[in-house]
């Protein structure tokens, strides 16, 4: 019965209230395309991520700074130690017993695989371009179980690393800005004095944009002599079962290991919180647009109930209650929810299959060919049952001004 | 509620209307009794205050029930079917107004996007005790009793001055309520629409409808049975019509 008067109210002011259901269908349909346009880019920058990069890096940082010898030795905190003709010794950082390491971590439940690896920095130098990039010495084997990066080869193949004694692999961005192709010879000169001539055996595109503009990949050994770490393992790269738990992994693997133990949000946080700002940014764009739309109901239902005096004082008079009339307006404004938000539902879904048609290759933080779009059935039930809501609650008002009307103030003043 | 108390009572009502700074006492101790199948018109000057005693007698208005916070002795109550509606809520006495009164104004307060017979079932609607159906049946028939039969599915804005108050009329009956109550239900309407409304009134109250009205009209109020006359807040005289049209049965 409330939803019969409702509804016939609602159809006697059809234009005003197409233009509050447009209102809700563009918030809607904004929202979905957008967000599916923005986790589309940010899953598949973080697909590519862990698969190039592991999901977890154990660092050469011991966790604990070690304490003085002396200190050691003497307990007392109060007493005053005097160490005369200090030595300093120079500190090399590594980690100690990789091989152990790995041991344990292969009992881990939850690790997939390990692989040792050293990274440094060298200046690579073609011709008359030169270039900072970051080597990464590995073992072929063990990093395929870590990485996928041997399916990120474009030209070349990373099986020649092996056959090729100093073969390098670099990112397609390396090789676009020293200008190298395959095979060819490039100049890399380590900062502890190591230089070497390394040819060019495969090029690889991870898609994502700082790995493919700075990293090589090297034999362990080659790397090793280069960046001058004999025998020196800096980093253990590390595959979990569950990308989205490297987090809670990695603490407790740097609980065993005693070395910091970075996953991939910790290393790609500034990313991550970017990521955060462009959903921010969403919600603020299509919150506004929602908004306005609320407004357009709260607009239109005080119209209603002030044109409509006569009718809550009769529908009073005849004993519909408060409730009633209340309810009446409310239904008027989900009405308008509904319609808006479930025509936002559909032009949504055929916003994200056209933007995937469209023939465009994006160039930015990810390599993509053509709109990445990710659809999840929940940011469709957010969309739909937040537009509701908002809409209800700009109903509210005119609900409960249309509630108060006293009948027996109206039907005198009608006189 | 047994059925020997009167169907509506009106108990020393009082009546304060107008802001604290500007009350004005509209009403100053009425008492009045409607029995079953009584046809009552109320008549008396502008201002008098029918008006208000019928809103009160409807459950539409609640009476004053204390000045300056000193109650009244009896206390200022109205009795709809032997209920105290001083006891009710306000949602209680909505439903207690759906169920039991039908009012009917000077001006006829139809929904104008409604037919007439969806206007006739708005209290069917709300009371709930029809389904759908069987009310729309209802409507039909209560306005093909009031000579609108050709005219049930016409858009109320389309109706004419006298069609409309007879939707009311029909919209008030729906509920088959305990009393119909009319203020001024001519008082809108030319000689001919006036008398049709006359006669209408004049039939149902013959078919056993307790009707209460309040009016203007000299020749409308004479038809009733009983004409209560009132004068600033009070009621000044009760007649007993009969007595004066039927001889044999004394003054009351
Ligand atoms: N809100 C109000 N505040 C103060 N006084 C009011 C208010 N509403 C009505 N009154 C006064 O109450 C008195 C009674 O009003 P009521 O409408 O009951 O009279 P009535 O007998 O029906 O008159 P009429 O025949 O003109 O319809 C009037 O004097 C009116 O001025
Ligand atoms: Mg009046």
């Amino acid at each position: 019965m409330r939803w019969f008067i409702a509804f016939r109210y609602f159809f006697s002011h059809k234009r005003q209230s197409a233009v509050c259901i447009a209102g809700v269908t563009i918030s809607v349909t904004m929202f979905i395309a957008m967000s599916a346009m923005m986790d589309g880019f940010q899953d598949k920058f973080v697909i590519e991520t862990v698969e190039s990069s592991g999901h977890i890096t154990i660092k050469d940082e011991p966790r604990e700074t070690r304490t003085p010898i002396l200190e050691r030795v003497y307990k007392q905190p109060e007493a005053l130690l005097e160490v005369h003709r200090v030595k300093p010794r120079e500190q090399v950082r590594k980690i100690d017993n990789p091989g152990g390491l790995l041991a344990s971590l292969a009992r881990m439940p939850g690790i997939v695989a390990a692989a040792p690896a050293v990274q440094g920095n060298v200046i690579a130098t073609f011709g008359t371009k030169t270039l900072n990039l970051s080597i990464n010495g590995i073992e072929p084997e063990r990093q395929l179980r870590v990485t996928t990066i041997a399916g990120d080869v474009l030209e070349g193949s990373f099986d020649r690393l092996r056959t090729t004694a100093d073969g390098i692999i670099v990112g397609k961005g390396v090789a676009d800005l020293l200008g190298v192709k395959l095979d060819d010879s490039v100049l890399l000169a380590g900062s502890e004095g190591g230089r070497t001539t390394a040819r060019v055996v495969g090029i690889f595109r991870t898609g994502v944009t700082p790995v493919d503009y700075s990293r090589g990949y090297m034999l362990l050994n080659d790397a090793q002599t280069l960046l001058n770490k004999k025998n020196i393992n800096n980093e253990i790269v590390i595959r979990t079962d569950d990308y989205t738990r490297a987090q809670e992994y990695a603490t407790q693997i740097e609980g065993m290991a005693g070395y910091r133990t970075e996953s991939w949000q910790e290393a790609n946080e500034n990313f991550l919180k970017i990521f955060k700002i462009q959903d921010l940014m969403t919600y603020i764009i299509t919150g506004t647009l929602l908004l306005v739309a609320a407004f357009g109901v709260l607009n239109i239902l005080i119209m209603s109930v002030l044109e409509r005096v006569n009718d809550i004082a009769i529908l009073k008079s005849m004993g519909y209650s408060r409730t009633d009339i209340t309810l009446v307006y409310l239904f008027q404004g989900l009405v308008i929810g509904l319609i808006g938000a479930t025509l936002g539902l559909g032009f949504g879904k055929l916003a994200i299959e056209g933007l995937r048609r469209i023939p465009i290759t994006v160039e930015g933080l990810i390599h993509a060919e053509g709109l990445l779009m990710s659809e999840h059935a929940s940011q469709y039930v957010k969309a739909f049952i937040v537009s509701n809501i908002i809409v209800l609650i700009a109903a509210v008002y005119p609900a409960r001004r249309a509630a108060k009307y006293d009948p027996v103030e109206v039907i005198r003043g009608a006189h | 509620m047994g059925h020997t108390d009167p169907l509506l009572c009106a108990r020393n009502v009082r009546r304060v209307l107008g802001s604290a700074d500007n009350a004005n006492e509209v009403l100053k101790g009425v008492n009045l009794s409607i029995e079953r199948e009584e046809y009552v018109s109320i008549v008396g000057a502008s201002g008098s205050g029918k008006s208000t005693l019928l809103y009160l007698l409807g459950g539409l208005d609640r009476p004053t029930r204390a000045i300056n916070g000193r109650t009244f002795d009896p206390p200022s109550t109205i009795f709809i079917d032997g209920q105290d509606t001083s006891t009710l809520n306000d949602a209680e006495l909505a439903l207690l107004r759906n169920e039991k009164v039908g009012f009917v104004f000077q001006f006829h307060y139809l929904l104008k996007e409604f037919t007439a017979q969806e206007n006739v079932c708005l209290p069917m609607f709300k009371l709930g005790k029809l389904s759908r159906e069987q009310a729309m049946d209802r409507g039909a028939q209560l306005l093909k009793q009031l000579g609108m039969g050709d005219k049930v599915k016409r858009r109320a804005n389309r109706l004419s001055g006298g069609e409309q108050q007879r939707v009311a009329i029909a919209r008030a009956l729906a509920n088959e309520p305990a009393a119909l109550l009319a203020d001024e239900p001519t008082g809108n309407l030319d000689k001919k629409n006036s008398e049709l409304v006359a006669d209408i009134f004049q039939e149902i109250s013959e078919r056993g409808q307790t009707i209460v009205i309040v009016t203007h009209d000299h020749a409308i109020a004479q038809r009733a049975q009983r004409m209560v006359t009132m004068e600033d807040g009070n009621v000044i005289r009760d007649e007993d019509l009969h007595s004066l049209s039927l001889p044999g049965r004394g003054p009351g």
